[in-house]
């Protein structure tokens, strides 16, 4: 047997009728129409689905784009060191700052004689409004 | 008439023109005509929706060709994937409705038992008369891959004619050499 033989049988086969065709020509078009119809819908799925995604990301990166970073921590006030004296030479001791404040006006309590932590600023503005 | 009128006449033609044809070619892949018709139906949605892409009368044949090939050879492999099961009884060969020549009826059924793709590169080589260029454009392989497929299906055919036929064989297989 060779390919002769197998075309000769492909061409009997040929002669021989088979069962009527069920498909009509409209009935294809209409196949073809619902298939294009829902491969139309897939593609639109697809583009909504892909187009929630972007906006999805993009909601969730936008807020991290403009957030404020986090506040650095505030360096330790200066303070003298008061355990070596600046001046070795004792002078006459300064009233104390309750003594110095406006009566009324009590000091933090638990930090009599220290300095404020802000050499500059002013006691009106430290420690309050005085009493007229 | 709108352009689309006229795309659904041209393709409703052609659906006319050519649907037995292919249906038969679809016939020899398959073994039977329900799954002919299907694959037919199958090639022709694929065809509606590239229409517009194929412009001239032998594109849309050989297009529908490989359409027809590929949907049968996935068609082969989605069925096995899912429905081959391991079993000591020898498989099914269709029943010819018709007398047929003795030899051809027995090339026929063996033809049935050819692996997919071998009977594919038969089909379109012997019964499409494509060249091997063609056939390999088709099936989606190179020159060679056609080559080698057309010369194991012959192989395999004569393997299961023998196989088939047991002590007979030779001698009907002489007597074919002399149709």
């Amino acid at each position: 047997m060779n390919e002769h033989d197998l075309a000769a049988t492909f061409a009997e086969l040929r002669t021989r009728p088979g069962p009527p065709l069920a498909l009509t020509p409209d009935a294809l078009l209409d196949a073809g129409r619902r298939a294009r119809r829902r491969r139309r819908t897939a593609w639109a799925g697809g583009a909504v689905a892909v187009l929630c995604g972007v906006v999805v990301a993009l909601l969730l990166a936008l807020p991290g784009a403009h957030r404020s970073p986090e506040p650095a921590p505030a360096p330790p006030a200066h303070r003298p060191d008061r355990s070596v004296p600046a001046d070795p030479v004792p002078t006459q001791p300064s009233p104390s700052r309750s003594q110095a404040a406006p009566p009324g006006v009590s000091p933090s309590p638990g930090s009599p004689g220290s300095t404020p932590a802000s050499p500059t600023a002013s006691p009106s503005s430290s420690w309050g409004p005085t009493r007229p | 008439m709108t352009r689309r009128a006229e795309r659904d006449d041209a393709f409703r033609e052609y659906v006319a023109a050519r649907a037995d044809a292919m249906r038969f070619t679809a016939y020899l892949l398959a073994g039977d005509w329900h799954t002919a018709e299907d694959i037919t139906q199958t090639a022709f949605v694929k065809l509606y929706l590239a229409w517009d892409r194929i412009d001239r009368r032998d594109s849309v044949d050989a297009y529908l060709r490989r359409i027809v090939t590929r949907t049968f050879l996935n068609e082969q492999r989605r069925t096995w994937r899912h429905r081959e099961r391991l079993t000591d009884a020898p498989p099914d060969v269709p029943a010819a409705p018709d007398p047929m020549p003795e030899q051809r009826m027995l090339i026929w059924r063996a033809l049935v038992e050819v692996p997919p793709k071998q009977r594919a590169a038969l089909v379109l080589r012997y019964w499409e008369d494509m060249s091997v260029a063609q056939a390999a454009d088709v099936l989606g392989c190179s020159v060679g891959n056609v080559k080698s497929q057309c010369a194991r299906g012959l192989d395999t055919l004569r393997a299961v004619l023998r196989r088939q036929i047991g002590d007979d064989a030779d001698r009907i297989l002489t007597e074919g050499a002399s149709w």
